[in-house]
């Protein structure tokens, strides 16, 4: 049987700002993460794999204004490959 | 670019900043009146602000063509480089004239009308800028904030640009050479509005890369800012020992407007 796709919310925003913090700095790194996942209504300690991508897309949507949609994607494809490493969550 | 380049970049800006410096502070120095005569530091002068707003053109073609159509950033990085353009093109018309003429103070000319040109253009891209942000999403404080700023940077503006100027506007001159001489600082303080907003949003970046563009980009408005004041007084009136500061703001405003635009560029490449 399959596991299902479940991370810590904590772990999970820890892994985007380590992404993002080299581009956007540690401060706005920390604040749009958490931010993001509010705005989404995220407030449960597991994301599921649909909320995951969901939180990607709209950091997705912001980065592009910075870094434009070739180096956004390398950031993203990171950040997923980064937050797929994390263990389970029951 | 390579650590190593980057090191060449910031020597070949410090060089002419350092030499133009010590000639403001010590304009006596056999260095300046024996070692190198007239037409030589005209030339030393001339050339780094060329070079600077050259590689600041190409490295802002670079950055464009980087950020997709549709993207806001692309519109914004598109008209700082057409401002950067409209200023080279005036820096060559000053160039020509002292090249083939052997004038260098030929004010006003040709020149100044791709000055002004490219500085509307400079300004309306860092309006395109803030406004790019806000679409980011990401948290760069309330528009109740931006207005504040805005308004504050505004006044702050007024207060500083009437008395620096009034010197310069009570001086009497042709009617074309006082507009210029008002012109020119008071669209860099104008600059400075949506600049300093640009300033308190990049703040919210500190530490990351985003952050050093912007800390550039703002401080090479600042030099430049402070080089049009000076020429004001220089041209207006007629304080002439102001030429190698005024070097110094210029060389250092554009070097510091190429770096921005590199560290751009870098930001964007895979």
């Amino acid at each position: 049987m399959i596991e299902p796709f479940r991370k810590s919310t904590g772990e999970v925003l820890q892994t985007i700002q380590g992404e993002l913090s080299p581009y956007v700095g540690s401060l706005m790194a920390r604040t749009a993460a958490a931010a993001h996942c509010r705005d989404l209504g995220f407030y449960d300690s597991v994301l599921d794999h649909q909320q995951i991508a969901a939180l990607l897309q709209k950091i997705r949507l912001g980065l592009v204004i910075f870094l434009g949609k070739e180096k956004t994607e390398e950031v993203i494809d990171d950040m997923q490959r980064a937050i797929s490493r994390l263990g389970e969550t029951h | 670019m390579k650590n190593r380049t980057l090191n060449l970049f910031w020597v070949a800006l410090a060089v002419p900043v350092a030499f133009f410096a010590g000639r403001a502070l010590v304009p006596g120095a056999a260095l300046y009146t024996q070692v190198f005569p007239q037409v030589t530091l005209d030339w030393l002068g001339a050339v780094p602000k060329l070079v600077f707003c050259a590689l600041g053109v190409l490295g802002g073609l670079a950055v464009t063509s980087r950020f997709e159509a549709g993207n806001p950033s692309r519109t914004a990085w598109r008209l700082w480089t057409a401002g950067l353009a409209g200023t080279l093109l005036g820096q060559l018309v000053l160039t020509w004239y002292f090249a083939v003429e052997g004038k260098t103070s030929v004010f006003p000319s040709l020149g100044d009308l791709f000055f002004v040109a490219g500085s509307l253009a400079l300004i309306a891209s860092l309006v395109a800028f803030v406004r790019a942000y806000e679409k980011s999403g990401f948290p760069i404080g309330s528009s109740a904030e931006r207005w504040g700023i805005g308004l504050g940077a505004a006044v702050l503006s007024a207060v500083l640009v009437v008395p620096v100027l009034w010197p310069v506007l009570a001086t009497p001159a042709p009617p074309l050479e006082k507009l210029l001489n008002m012109a020119y600082p008071a669209l860099d303080f104008l600059m400075l509005i949506p600049a300093l907003l640009l300033l308190r949003i990049s703040l919210r970046f500190w530490g990351g890369r985003v952050w050093t563009v912007w800390a550039l980009l703002i401080a090479g408005i600042l030099a430049t800012a402070a080089g049009d004041v000076l020429f004001g007084y220089f041209s207006g009136l007629g304080k002439v020992q102001l030429d190698a500061l005024i070097d110094v703001a210029f060389i250092l405003g554009y070097g510091l407007f190429a770096a921005s635009v590199l560290y751009q560029r870098d930001l964007l490449a895979r």
